[in-house]
């Protein structure tokens, strides 16, 4: 007792000080957080390698929103329409929530494609990252999916005639389609099983496929700049990763201010209820330069279109060998994935400016 | 920073390597850097000559029809009036074609009445179309097919068993509070008039978008 009474004031400072330190080296003991500051490339810090964090963040943007927006839908044909619109002028936020998941599942799609380009541009599939090439495919095309599954949970004309290209679909990928034909789940309506897939089988797959994505990136490193060649040392100055991380956060965080802003300016659509017999409308702008190749080739488009450009995708590492990784060393590549690019670009422009047109059989 | 391997052993490496490839190349007479193009390239042609052949073999095999219309098939009035509003609300531009399908579901009810339409509405509806009114239009076809919105929509692969119409209004556990809107309630995208709570979100976004660039742009001690 005489000694609290007579004690001098300590310095407050040191000792909070060494009780943080104490505390982090605590947690660190127990979470090993420290083992996040391995070495990175500086270069990793910039926007171009960011890219890839940023799709992401856009998942994670989506799926949070997602959960919150499932609270509030009904996926069933008599409901699902009624439940959307009642999302968005009845539940509280429920249209901001609703915009910023749809501007978000843009988003992603807009930063997978620059992530992909980016990659192809520096050569980043090379030796020794060939499959993580090839997982970064597969998640492109889960990201298609998932963006298809998603527009046609609001089942208005436009969800409506997709799922009917879908049946179509179905029908050309004979076996492989039974998912999705009427004798496949009796009792439960497409509109319901598309929904499971959305919410359920297709991020369950995404993030198995992301596990084994960030374990290659880690296993292989950051890949380097165009100008070190295959074998090569990527000798840019090298920074902790939670320095990546922080400047991921900063960038994460200007993307949701982007998205949020794109939400309170504009009004996520929502159309009249379908009806059978009739195709009046188009597809979400992703799936532009599909529905040009539809318009030429017929339902089977929807099939071929998709899968040219992944093979096409997929054979790259194989057929582009050459330890350069310079663009301006890998002309036919580049050239090649200008041309096709070119022409998709071409093609989503040519529905944007273009009506509806009729494909199903 | 440490360097998995001393950089005189990969310099040698690389030079190794460049040295095998340059002799390859000097073999062929090629540059370095462009060996097997040719090969690269007719391989890619392959590709794209060989899906060109199969879409093209499948298009000949299964051309495309437009959805509905064709002939010998079964004519329905509810459902033309419907394909009619569903063209004047999504492409208003063929107008003409929701003016076809006015005409033959009259035409149909006028042969066969199944008493399922207001046909004085079908027929303001045609009208309407005739003189380009799409609003009046698209008023007169929703009065024709009365007012249960979902009553002749069918799910395109099949309908769904589990649940009866009108469900969906009842209360009670595991019910939601959802009521039916019309058929034609919808909401346009595009920009709109921001409300309080779009401006409260503006302002998030901004406060966001500050503390994002401050985590980028600020320099951490220790590094940079």
């Amino acid at each position: 007792m005489t000694d609290l009474l007579t004690a001098q004031p300590k310095d407050d400072s040191t000792e909070d000080l060494s009780r943080v330190a104490r505390w982090r080296a605590a947690v660190d003991e127990r979470l090993g957080i420290s083992a996040l500051r391995y070495p990175v490339p500086r270069h990793s810090n910039t926007v171009a390698w960011t890219l890839g964090g940023l799709t992401l963040a856009s998942l994670v943007i989506l799926v949070l929103t997602g959960i919150l927006l499932a609270q509030f839908y009904t996926p069933t044909p008599q409901d699902a329409r009624d439940s959307v619109l009642h999302i968005q002028s009845q539940v509280p936020f429920g249209s901001l929530l609703r915009g910023i998941h749809i501007w978000a599942a843009q988003a992603m799609f807009v930063l997978a494609l620059a992530h992909l380009a980016r990659i192809l541009i520096t050569g980043s599939y090379k030796r020794p990252r060939e499959a993580n090439w090839l997982i970064g495919l597969a998640l492109l095309g889960m990201v298609f999916l998932l963006i298809f599954t998603g527009s046609t949970l609001r089942w208005d004309q436009e969800a409506f005639e997709a799922v009917a290209h879908n049946s179509e679909l179905a029908g050309l990928a004979g076996g492989f389609g039974t998912w999705f034909t009427p004798e496949f789940g009796a009792g439960t309506a497409v509109v319901s099983r598309l929904y499971l897939a959305h919410v359920s089988f297709l991020p369950t797959v995404v993030f198995l496929l992301l596990i084994l994505h960030f374990a290659l990136v880690r296993r292989h490193g950051v890949s380097p700049s165009s100008d070190v060649p295959v074998g090569g040392v990527d000798d840019d100055t090298k920074v902790p990763f939670t320095e990546h991380v922080r400047h991921l956060v900063g960038w994460s965080f200007i993307l949701l201010s982007i998205l949020v802003a794109l939400a309170a300016l504009t009004s996520a659509p929502i159309g009249a209820a379908p009806v059978d017999g009739v195709e009046v409308t188009k597809p979400l702008w992703t799936f532009y330069w599909v529905f040009q190749l539809e318009n030429w080739i017929g339902i089977d488009g929807l099939f071929w279109a998709p899968t040219v450009v992944m093979l096409f995708l997929a054979a790259l590492p194989f057929l582009d060998r050459s330890p350069q990784r310079r663009p301006g060393r890998r002309k036919w590549v580049i050239g090649s994935a200008l041309v096709l690019f070119g022409a998709l670009t071409v093609f989503t422009l040519m529905v944007a400016f273009s009506g509806p047109g009729a494909h199903l059989t | 920073m440490t360097v998995s391997r001393p950089v005189e052993i990969l310099d040698s490496s690389l030079r190794l390597r460049f040295a095998s490839d340059a002799t390859f190349d000097v073999a062929r007479g090629r540059r370095p850097g462009t060996m097997k193009n040719g090969k690269r390239l007719i391989a890619i042609a392959m590709i794209v000559i060989a899906a060109a052949v199969i879409g093209a073999t499948t298009w000949t095999i299964s051309p495309a029809f437009a959805h509905g219309g064709e002939e010998g098939e079964e004519v329905d009035p509810v459902n033309l009036v419907e394909q009619a509003l569903a063209i004047v609300i999504n492409t208003p531009a063929k107008a003409d074609e929701a003016l076809e399908r006015v005409e033959a579901a009259l035409a149909a009810e006028a042969e066969e009445p199944t008493g399922e339409l207001d046909i004085a509405a079908v027929e303001a509806a045609a009208e309407a179309l005739e003189t380009d009114d799409l609003h009046e239009a698209e008023d007169a076809l929703v009065a024709a097919l009365g007012s249960d919105p979902h009553a002749s929509v069918d799910e395109p692969v099949r309908e769904s068993a589990s649940k009866s119409e009108g469900d969906h209004t009842e209360e009670g556990p595991g019910n939601s509070d959802v009521v039916a809107h019309g058929p034609t309630e919808r909401v346009d995208g595009g920009f709109s008039a921001p409300s309080r709570t779009d401006i409260a979100a503006l302002a998030a976004a901004a406060a966001l978008a500050a503390g994002g660039f401050a985590f980028v742009y600020s320099k951490k001690r220790g590094n940079s």
